[in-house]
């Protein structure tokens, strides 16, 4: 994911970042990696959230068949 | 005259085999093994008088002594310490290493075994709380990045692919999570390092309760520590706990492919676990799987503790950074609840962010306690466990990313 985004943006390479100093590297670790553990449980949360809506539109689905069968 | 010569001839070289041990600890740096003994020793004590992780502590004390005796095993040409030592032949330790950690096979059954111990239910209850997961990897990171800055200064002209390597192990020490700190050591092949890295995050997993309240209390108020949170207990629906543990591993196998190793695992422990139909291998999972990899790794990672390796100023360097993250994970954790709380109309208590990391259900078990320490009335321990999982969820996350970033910069 992080080469696709490094090689779509015209002047941010990975040749780039190995180019730079030691310094430069590990502050490029840090914020990619950071901005990765967010992104990754963001998606997380959203599946989380989307599988409760379903689950609950599911059961109010049920709910209402059983009601008009009543 | 002569049969008497040849008796003492005898009986020389019988004493000499005997004391052909203590000889061995006045050559060269062989000194060193003594000091092992002690370190050994202390684990050991730790193990059992403290009861810091006994599990683990007492097995890598145990090994970190038989790895450094002066001895042949039935004759071989070898010392038990042959472990690193490719010309040597196989001890015992050597064949558990490679069968077990060289492949990555013990950390990966490990996680198997905690996916069937875990429970996501509390996290479905407050799903927001899996940021505090991702918040609490903070320590790692900060970590990664104070290693990198200080290892050119203990290790003159050390590589810099090898300080990346080095320095990302010693990060993920921040994950408070053995298997995730194992798993990256080993991918890097930091075999040197296994032991000190090891000793590092399960010692100060198991001392949480001592590491985490004095950041807790410096980076909030009275007032903060005593709010309250709503929970409500409301039924998840099996599909849901069925699901998740699918789709978390199909989510993190596109993003993160280098975490599909622990994700998947871990995920595949607690399907069996919420499956319903598989309760037998659930509880073997639970208990017998986990205590018989946590034996063989304890022991293994102990025999990786060879003297020279050991005794040196990085494992120092090791040993305080790995505070550090455990430190930096906390205020992380803490910090960016109260931030949450600048734009939130109902406060979060900032301790929850501290049980975002993956020290379960010790760091949860804190935040209650110091909860209940302020206000007795104060309820918060299910938020917090939920915190606790997801922090299960980002180490694993963190683990991932850390090795796909290195391999990127270093290949």
């Amino acid at each position: 994911m992080f080469r696709t985004i490094a090689l779509l943006s015209g002047n941010f390479s990975i040749e780039g970042i190995k180019s730079m100093e030691l310094w430069g590297q590990g502050l490029f670790v840090v914020i990619a990696g950071l901005v990765g553990v967010f992104l990754v449980l963001t998606l997380f949360f959203f599946t989380i959230v989307i599988m409760q809506k379903i689950a609950e539109a599911a059961k109010r689905g049920k709910k209402q068949e059983e009601n008009e069968e009543a | 005259m002569g049969a008497r010569h040849r008796e003492v001839r005898a009986m020389s070289e019988v004493l000499q085999e005997i004391f052909n041990g203590f000889v061995y600890f006045g050559q060269g740096d062989n000194w060193k093994a003594l000091v092992m003994y002690v370190i050994g020793g202390v684990l050991i004590y730790l193990a059992i008088k403290k009861e810091y992780e006994p599990a683990l502590l007492l097995p890598i004390g145990f090994g970190a002594i038989l790895v450094n005796l002066p001895l042949s095993i039935a004759g071989e040409p070898t010392t038990v310490a042959g472990l690193l030592d490719s010309d040597a032949a196989p001890g015992f330790l050597k064949v558990l290493f490679d069968a077990g950690i060289a492949t990555e096979l013990f950390p990966i059954l490990i996680f198997v075994a905690i996916g069937a111990m875990i429970d996501f239910t509390p996290l479905f209850k407050n799903p927001y709380m899996i940021f505090f997961g991702a918040a609490a990897q903070f320590g790692i990171f900060v970590t990664f990045f104070a290693t990198l800055m200080l290892l050119p200064m203990v290790v003159p002209g050390m590589d810099n692919s090898y300080a990346l390597k080095l320095a990302s192990a010693v990060g993920i020490i921040g994950a408070a999570d053995g298997p995730t700190t194992l798993f990256v050591a080993n991918h890097f092949s930091l075999i040197e390092y296994l032991g000190p890295i090891s000793v590092a995050a399960y010692s100060y997993m198991s001392l949480v309760p001592i590491i985490q309240p004095p950041v807790i209390k410096l980076l909030t108020s009275k007032k903060e520590r005593m709010i309250r949170m709503d929970y409500h207990e409301e039924p998840v629906s099996k599909s849901i706990k069925i699901l998740f543990p699918i789709l978390v591993t199909i989510i993190a196998g596109i993003i993160v492919p280098m975490s599909v190793p622990l994700v998947g695992s871990l995920m595949f422990g607690n399907l069996i676990r919420e499956s319903g139909v598989l309760e037998s291998l659930s509880q073997t999972a639970q208990h017998e799987l986990a205590n018989l990899i946590t034996l063989l790794l304890g022991i293994t990672i102990g025999a990786t503790m060879v003297a020279d390796k050991f005794i040196n100023p990085v494992t120092g360097l090791i040993l305080l950074l790995g505070l550090f993250a455990f430190v930096f994970d906390t205020a992380g954790g803490v910090l960016f609840a109260k931030f949450l709380n600048i734009f939130l109309k109902r406060k979060i208590n900032p301790m929850i962010g501290a049980a975002g990391i993956s020290a379960f259900p010790m760091s949860a078990r804190v935040v209650q306690k110091m909860a209940k320490k302020e206000d007795p009335t104060n309820f918060i321990l299910m938020q917090a466990i939920s915190a606790n999982v997801a922090g299960q969820l980002g180490s694993i996350v963190a683990g991932g990313l850390v090795i796909a970033l290195i391999d990127m910069l270093v290949r």
